[in-house]
């Protein structure tokens, strides 16, 4: 099998992905950039290639126009399953083909928390970043009556950027508990560090609130209800009870790294109890610790957000070039210490953000009927019973209820399912399950294809 | 319906599901097609629940169908184009 092979191939094509991709082309090294979406731009500048101004953040139209012009090879509709040697293998159109880099940047990205409530698999249940890529990938808003709930910055985004174009919720159900402000003060004089993400804040809640969709602060024992598809959202809010009748249920908490690919690379992670989520563990730089030639950027290594994947980004590219020789060390050094001090600076900033909005939608206080596994369709009180029962540990479970062994290959529940054991016996670590290769699901015939003449020719990567 | 296009100056083409002609806004992708002429669910679950797109980025795989013959397929990450045919996936 012919195969082209490059110094650099990235997966995912959103601002960490295009921004090493701009700066290992600057650096003198090939790049091909796989991503398993129709066009560029990640979730965030998602749809950016064919859009006018206005649905996204500054910073994202010259990042596209120059990852356009630095002419890095870019595969869409490409998903990438695994790697052997320096060869990574990926499906397109349902067929597998291969290429070859000597190092690999993975900027997968992030994906969405999913929220533990009944009801959260019924027809008309989405993400909020669900809405916001119908909106931005295929240019469709809801017609009908749809309600945004839960907690984090990407709930209200989504509300006005719905309203501004013309579909305005029947409400705003905020999950934020009311006491976090309180608790996030310590953390807010870290906001002066980053002056956009203040203003962009209060520009949110503005915006959100002027949407003029009832608003509903403090929301809690949130359950969607409906025999074949959501018909309506119930919660308590303010000592009152509340019925909402909806046809779309929007959930969001949060985000979460998209890291399965890393960690089916054999990546090693660590558990962040503050953010509550698995983060990839790097050496200091951008290089994932328990593999080789491989660098991470951007949200899937840990979260901070679309601006900030730009300068992990190029950080990587940067690790990239000194590792593989195209680059010294004192170049290295000095073109990285700005990056890492600006980096520095905002994550201080970012703190805030981790404090008022973590997550308030999690399987410790969620209800017994909650479905945790949505392939598998393993509820929480299914998994509490066999934790009563002894089965204490990320393993243990997934043995004795299949939860995570199902067509997503755990990216939906095992956030959740760590969260929970890590919260019913403080103190202990869950190692995240490990992942095998394929890390997306892929025929036997599609295998038996790509099989042919590559796995037995390891020689040559 | 569920949901509308905003810019219905797009070309169009015909897509096929479980036989029937839907109208599809080229560069649309197959999930948002079918929730916009209101398709309310996408699969069944082994135990015969119905499913719909969720994620609508490739995460949750609850929009996977059989697209032009091929078994579960992402809907949301699968563009429309003329002709194709789409049914649903049951009990994967």
């Amino acid at each position: 099998m012919k195969t082209a092979r490059h110094d650099l191939a990235i997966v995912g094509a959103g601002p960490a992905g295009m921004a090493a991709a701009i700066e290992a082309r600057r650096l003198g090294l090939s790049v091909i950039l796989l991503d398993d979406q129709p066009a560029i731009g990640g979730q965030i500048l998602r749809g950016i290639a064919g859009a006018g101004e206005g649905l996204y953040e500054k910073w994202g139209y010259p990042l596209a126009a120059d990852f356009r012009a630095c002419d890095a090879v870019h595969l869409s509709g490409a998903a990438v399953w695994g790697r052997e040697g320096k060869r990574l293998l990926y499906s397109r159109g349902g067929r597998t083909d291969s290429i070859v880099a000597d190092a690999v940047i993975l900027a997968t990205g992030s994906m969405e928390r999913p929220a533990m409530v009944p009801g959260n698999t019924l027809p008309g249940v989405m993400t909020a970043g669900a809405l916001q890529s119908l909106l931005k990938g295929s240019g469709i808003v809801p017609d009908c009556r749809f309600v945004l709930a839960g907690n984090g910055p990407l709930l209200l985004l989504c509300a006005a950027q719905l309203a501004k174009a013309g579909a305005r919720p029947a409400a705003i159900i905020q999950t934020t508990p009311l006491s976090r402000l309180l608790q996030a003060l310590p953390v807010a004089p870290g906001l002066v560090f980053d002056p956009a993400l203040l203003a962009a804040g209060f520009r949110l809640l503005a915006q959100a609130r002027m949407s003029g969709a009832p608003f509903y602060a403090g929301a809690m024992d949130i359950r969607i209800v409906g025999d074949d598809h959501a018909e309506a959202i119930r919660f308590r809010a303010m000592g009152r009870q509340y019925e909402i009748a909806a046809d779309i249920v929007a959930l969001h908490d949060g985000v979460v790294p998209n890291d399965n690919l890393a960690v089916s690379f054999g990546a090693r992670t660590t558990w962040n109890e503050e953010r509550v989520c698995y983060e990839l563990l790097t050496d200091g730089t951008t290089k994932a610790v328990g593999l080789g030639d491989v660098w991470v950027a951007g949200d899937s290594a840990a979260i901070s957000g679309g601006y900030q994947a730009i300068l992990t980004g190029r950080l990587a590219a940067l690790d990239v070039a000194l590792a593989r020789g195209f680059i010294h060390d004192s170049w290295h050094a000095s073109q990285s210490a700005p990056l890492r001090k600006k980096r520095e600076r905002l994550l201080r900033a970012r703190r805030f953000i981790d404090a008022y909005y973590a997550p308030s939608l999690l399987p410790a206080q969620a209800r017994d009927e909650t479905l945790l596994c949505r392939c598998e369709e393993v509820s929480i009180g299914h998994i509490r019973r066999q934790v009563a029962e002894g089965a204490a540990g990320t393993r243990a479970v997934k043995a004795s209820t299949r939860c995570g062994m199902g067509p997503c290959q755990g990216r939906q529940c095992t956030v959740s399912l760590a969260a929970m054991l890590h919260a019913e016996c403080p103190g202990r670590h869950f190692e995240r399950p490990s992942l095998r290769c394929p890390a997306r699901p892929i025929t036997v015939a599609e295998l038996a294809e790509s099989h042919h003449g590559l796995i037995h020719s390891g020689s040559d990567a | 319906m569920l949901f509308r296009q905003l810019d219905g100056s797009q070309g169009r083409v015909t897509i096929f599901f479980d036989g029937a002609p839907l109208e599809a806004f080229q560069g649309e992708s197959v999930a948002a097609c079918l929730l916009r002429h209101g398709v309310r669910f996408t699969r069944l679950t082994p135990s015969g629940s119905k499913r719909a797109p969720y994620c609508l980025m490739g995460a949750c795989f609850e929009c996977t169908m059989t697209i032009d013959g091929r078994t579960n397929v992402q809907a949301c990450l699968t563009n429309v184009h003329d002709g194709m045919a789409i049914s649903r996936s049951s009990g994967l």
